[in-house]
């Protein structure tokens, strides 16, 4: 018997949702591979300048900062010498595509806040231009 | 911009700031500024420390910045300081300390501001910047690598110059150490010949008299190498337990009072003879059990006893004395000696004395370790062990639970 406003079988639904699971999963992905690509870039375009311990510290603190209205972006480690997003992707499916994008928001929006009140311009047009060249994307 | 000569003075940074003998971070902290000077021509350059030895705003200026000036710094600082710090995190006054250095003669605004967080094993310690006047140039990239570089300096000789002063403080630690282990060995094969000897002194009088010897002689001989031999076992038994320490497994059991007390008391008689001193017992006819130790406690008591007996006059009187006080039973031993410096009363139960590392009561017949470990006993049942001065002598007690 089939439900009368699908013309599919009943045993099709659980496919269904795991496809749309599945694709929700990779869009979610993506988002994070978007923000990946930028923090990665913003992390090398200023290590140069201010080195790697300095960043680090930098990073350290945007992303402190950002965990009072996301907390999931504590998930997303700092080293000395690289961001690390292996725990914050294990955790992915705990949060929807919005959620996400607003904590990398938030966290791009405070690390731009920090590197202008110790470097003035100097590092945020730096900074400025990364995201620019994002801006299609996130 | 970075001259030739700057890069030069840059490269010495490193070396400087490492190998330098710097004895204080207030010396390291004017290298840095003396290093920055003149390669940042900066209006003033200099370090908000939030960590000890002194936390503080340091600065290097042409000239001494007016109360409202240092505001408007300490207001920028505190701005900066507010977006990589906790609010727990944040200095609650800022310490100004003036060095000598910056000849720039700017005047004093505010106008360029660039400062890196000094990072010291991954948490932030300070703040250092660099400040510009209106007329100069705007700070560039290559200024903000300088300050950079010298912060990651900064931050690995700061921790450095620590590690030293730890290195340092651990050695002085290990020499008194060493100093006290000399001592204490010394005072060890001193105190356990006494006893020794007397025990060996008799023994011979007897082999070399034998039957010559009046019965009473030999009752009073006998006697002393018991009395002598008591004390050296009591010494050793207080030896192999502070050799042990905490490591040593207390069992607590319920435990009959009365008949600790009553052992203590027969032990410690030869040894009270001795002095010709007398032990008075304020004790009731009932003691409800307690949580303990029978063999412990014994050892606690006759311990107390001992020091007591030690410290008082020949021909006084020792006070043995116990009470129910609600969930606890209080024991005290009273003595008629010359009572303990009210200072170093708390200190009496150490093991290690401070007041020139000797073992307490060193120069008296025992080890010195008794009293520690009493403590050592009577805390590991939950108990509370002190001394007090009363009105002629001390009297050294202890409480324990109720086994109800």
């Amino acid at each position: 018997m089939h439900p009368p406003d699908s013309g599919q079988p009943d045993n099709l639904a659980p496919v269904e949702m795991s496809i749309a699971e599945q694709v929700s999963s990779q869009v979610k992905s993506e988002v994070v591979d978007i923000y990946e690509e930028l923090l990665i870039n913003i992390w090398n375009k200023i290590v140069p300048t201010l080195g790697q311990v300095t960043v680090s510290a930098i990073f350290d603190r945007a992303i402190h900062r950002t965990i009072k209205s996301h907390s999931f972006i504590e998930y997303l480690k700092v080293n000395r010498s690289h961001l690390d997003f292996t725990q914050l992707r294990e955790h992915l499916t705990e949060r929807d595509k919005t959620n996400i994008k607003d904590g990398f928001k938030d966290l791009v929006t405070n690390l731009i806040d920090i590197l202008a009140k110790l470097t003035g311009n100097i590092l945020v047009n730096v900074v400025m231009q990364e995201v620019e060249g994002f801006a299609g994307d996130i | 911009m970075l001259e030739p000569l700057d890069l030069e003075r840059l490269a010495q940074v490193g070396s400087r700031l490492s190998l330098d003998p710097l004895a204080s971070e207030r010396e390291l902290i004017q290298t840095v500024f003396d290093t920055l000077q003149t390669p940042m021509d900066a209006q003033i350059i200099g370090l908000l420390l939030l960590e000890a030895p002194q936390p503080g705003l340091y600065y290097t200026a042409h000239e001494p910045p007016t109360v409202t000036l240092c505001q408007q710094l300490e207001k920028r600082l505190l701005s900066v300081l507010d977006s990589l710090l906790t609010p727990e995190e944040m200095p609650q006054s800022l310490e100004h300390h003036p060095l000598p250095g910056c000849p720039q003669a700017h005047k004093f605004n505010l106008t360029e501001f660039i400062g890196l967080p000094l990072v010291v094993e991954g948490r932030i310690a300070g703040l250092l910047f660099a400040t510009r006047a209106k007329l100069q140039p705007n700070f560039t990239a290559i200024d903000l690598t300088l300050l950079g570089m010298v912060c990651g300096q900064l931050g690995v000789t700061w921790k450095v110059l620590h590690l030293n002063r730890q290195l340092a403080e651990q050695n002085r630690q290990l020499q008194a150490l060493n100093s006290y282990r000399e001592d204490f060995i010394r005072n060890l094969s001193h105190d356990l010949r006494t006893p020794l000897t007397c025990i060996l002194g008799y023994a011979e009088l007897m082999q070399q008299y034998g039957e010559r010897l009046k019965p009473e002689q030999n009752t009073e001989f006998v006697g002393q190498i018991v009395i002598k031999s008591k004390s050296l076992r009591l010494m050793i038994d207080n030896l192999l337990d502070f050799g042990d320490g905490q490591e040593q497994n207390i069992q607590v059991e319920t435990v009959n009072l009365s008949e600790c007390l009553r052992q203590a008391r027969i032990d410690i008689e030869p040894l009270l003879a001795e002095k010709q001193q007398r032990l008075l017992l304020n004790v009731p006819v009932f003691l409800p059990p307690v949580l303990g130790d029978t063999v412990l406690l014994v050892k606690v008591l006759l311990n107390l006893l001992h020091n007591s007996q030690k410290f008082s006059p020949v021909g006084s009187e020792l006070l043995l004395e116990a009470q129910h006080r609600e969930q606890w039973v209080r024991v005290c031993v009273r003595d008629r000696g010359p009572g303990v410096d009210p200072e170093a009363l708390e200190r009496v139960f150490e093991r290690f004395r401070q007041e020139g590392l000797r073992p307490v009561q060193s120069s008296a017949e025992g080890l010195g370790l008794g009293l520690a470990v009493c403590k050592d006993i009577i805390e590991a049942f939950n108990g509370r062990i002190w001394a007090e001065n009363r009105s002629e002598g001390t009297a050294f007690c202890f409480e324990l639970r109720l086994a109800t």
